[in-house]
């Protein structure tokens, strides 16, 4: 693109560049955006896709959501029901080292059985703990606040 | 009394050069702080804010931080000449700031203190003399550390200090044949004689200066010897710990010397403003030392502010701008001055 034109007056007069300085002057006494993690937590968005979740009584072991990861995340095992009438999952464990956090699996899952929380304070010092087996899926992860 | 040689001559100069000595480290730690701060508010960040109230202990740490640290030359580096660099940078940068007049002399104790350090008949040449020197620490500095960026760098350096300083002598020739002297504080006497700043009489040089003063220091947008994008840190990429912080003491004594210089030529150094006009004589009771911070001070935040808006210019944009505009212009700025001088001592005798 070619540069705008500009009189030979508008250069002599730096007005360009005084436009730029009163904009930066303009931004030095506006709000601030930052929000200092630890000591205050921002407002999280309904929608926002945090550590996975599974409600062990919907669950009705189809495999749709192991079938949909992208990251082949979810490794689930099925039986048919005893007494809860219909399948249900023996086993279920989801690998949040791998996940994307793409919510495939919560939108293809027809019981809404599987769901993104609002949790984002995953982290742990061994790497086999960001797989989560069906009893911490249900519960939700032991979850660190951390304040500084 | 024979004291008062030794007291004129040397104590007080001594305690004079040991304050700023042991204060403008301390001073550049917090313009370092002011300019993270003022660059986090341009950005809409905060800024530092985790050591101390408001991050106030900041400085402090990284000085620490910087002391502690192992000073290591590169393997194949010219060891005494890479470690005397920053040493010349930082001597400079001292040197200039004891030539500026800080503030009109007071009496302590019976003895006359006067705020300018030293005060010879032509400071402002040996100013020029002194800064331009530094030219030589980061050449030094950038083909000692045998590394290619910070060789780059110390080219680099080199043609646009050179360069600058042409037009910076022009712009200041001019102010020096208004003031008749070149010494520092005749410059202020002669402003105060003339009753007005000669930003009013030297528009053009004051803006000749500007520009030319931040081509000088090597600050943004004329930051190209150290580019960080293009050449990592420039002279002193490889340079850490205490030889670094020099550079960077050095770089800050640098742009508080220019500073002091623009406000001694045209802003009338640590006189207040309008110092003519009989109505505002009430600010006298402020001490001039005041004013001349406070002049300061708006051009190390000016310095930061520039850093925050532009982008960096190109090298052969950064030379064609000096030598086929500034230098013309400063040149064109003192033929006029010269001419208008004549003229006006010949109409009005
Ligand atoms: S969010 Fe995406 S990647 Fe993560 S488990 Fe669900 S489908 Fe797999
Ligand atoms: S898609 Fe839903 S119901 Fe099907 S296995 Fe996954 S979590 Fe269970």
């Amino acid at each position: 693109m070619p540069a705008p034109e500009k009189s030979w007056a508008a250069t002599a007069l730096f007005t360009d560049l005084i436009t730029g300085l009163w904009t930066t002057l303009r931004y030095t006494f506006k709000p601030n955006v930052t929000v200092r993690y630890p000591l205050e937590r921002s407002v999280l968005h309904p929608n926002f896709r945090g550590i996975l979740r599974v409600d062990d009584d919907l669950c009705i072991a189809c495999f749709l959501c192991e079938k949909i990861c992208p990251d082949n995340c979810i490794v689930l095992e099925g039986e048919k029901g005893l007494g809860k009438g219909s399948k249900y999952a023996t086993y279920f464990y989801l690998d949040h080292a791998r996940c994307l956090f793409c919510g495939l699996c919560e939108e293809v899952c027809p019981v809404d059985a599987i769901y993104h929380s609002n949790e984002f304070e995953g982290a742990v010092f061994n790497r086999a703990d960001l797989v989560h087996d069906l009893a911490i899926l249900h519960k939700g992860h032991a979850i660190v606040h951390y304040e500084r | 009394m024979n004291n008062t040689w030794l007291s004129d001559y040397v104590i007080i100069p001594l305690i004079l050069i040991l304050a700023i000595l042991a204060i403008f480290p301390l001073l550049v730690g917090y313009i370092v702080y002011v300019e993270r701060k003022v660059l986090a508010f341009i950005q809409s960040r905060l800024g530092p804010m985790r050591v101390g109230p408001y991050g106030l202990l900041q400085p402090i740490a990284d000085a620490l931080k910087l002391l502690t640290k192992e000073d290591i030359a590169p393997r194949n580096a010219d060891v005494f000449v890479f470690k005397i660099a920053p040493i010349i940078l930082l001597v400079i940068g001292f040197t200039g700031l004891a030539f500026l007049p800080m503030g009109e002399g007071f009496e302590l104790f019976g003895y006359d203190v006067s705020l300018s350090i030293v005060d010879v008949n032509v400071g402002v040449l040996f100013l020029l003399a002194i800064m331009s020197l530094s030219t030589y620490s980061l050449v030094l500095g950038g083909w000692a550390s045998n590394s290619k960026y910070p060789l780059l760098g110390a080219l680099r350096s080199a043609a646009q200090m050179v360069s600058y300083e042409v037009a910076l002598t022009f712009t200041i020739l001019a102010t020096l044949l208004l003031a008749g002297t070149l010494s520092m504080s005749g410059i202020i006497d002669a402003q105060r004689e003339a009753g007005l700043w000669y930003i009013f009489v030297q528009p053009v040089g004051f803006v000749l200066f500007i520009i030319a003063m931040v081509a000088e220091t090597n600050r943004l947008p004329f930051d190209l010897p150290e580019a960080d994008t293009e050449l990592v840190a420039g002279y002193f990429t490889e340079y850490s710990g205490f030889r670094w912080s020099f550079f960077m003491l050095g770089e800050y004594a640098a742009m508080v010397v220019m500073s002091g210089l623009l406000v001694t030529l045209y802003l009338g150094g640590w006189m207040r403003p309008f110092p003519n006009v009989e109505l505002l004589s009430f600010l006298d009771f402020i001490p001039g030392f005041t004013w001349f911070v406070l002049k300061v001070g708006f051009f190390i935040y000016f310095f930061i502010w520039l850093r925050g808006t532009y982008p960096r210019y190109r090298y052969d944009q950064l030379m064609g701008l000096g030598w086929k505009v500034f230098i013309p212009v400063s040149i064109a700025n003192l033929f006029i001055t010269a001419l208008a001088i004549i003229v006006m001592d010949s109409v009005f005798g």
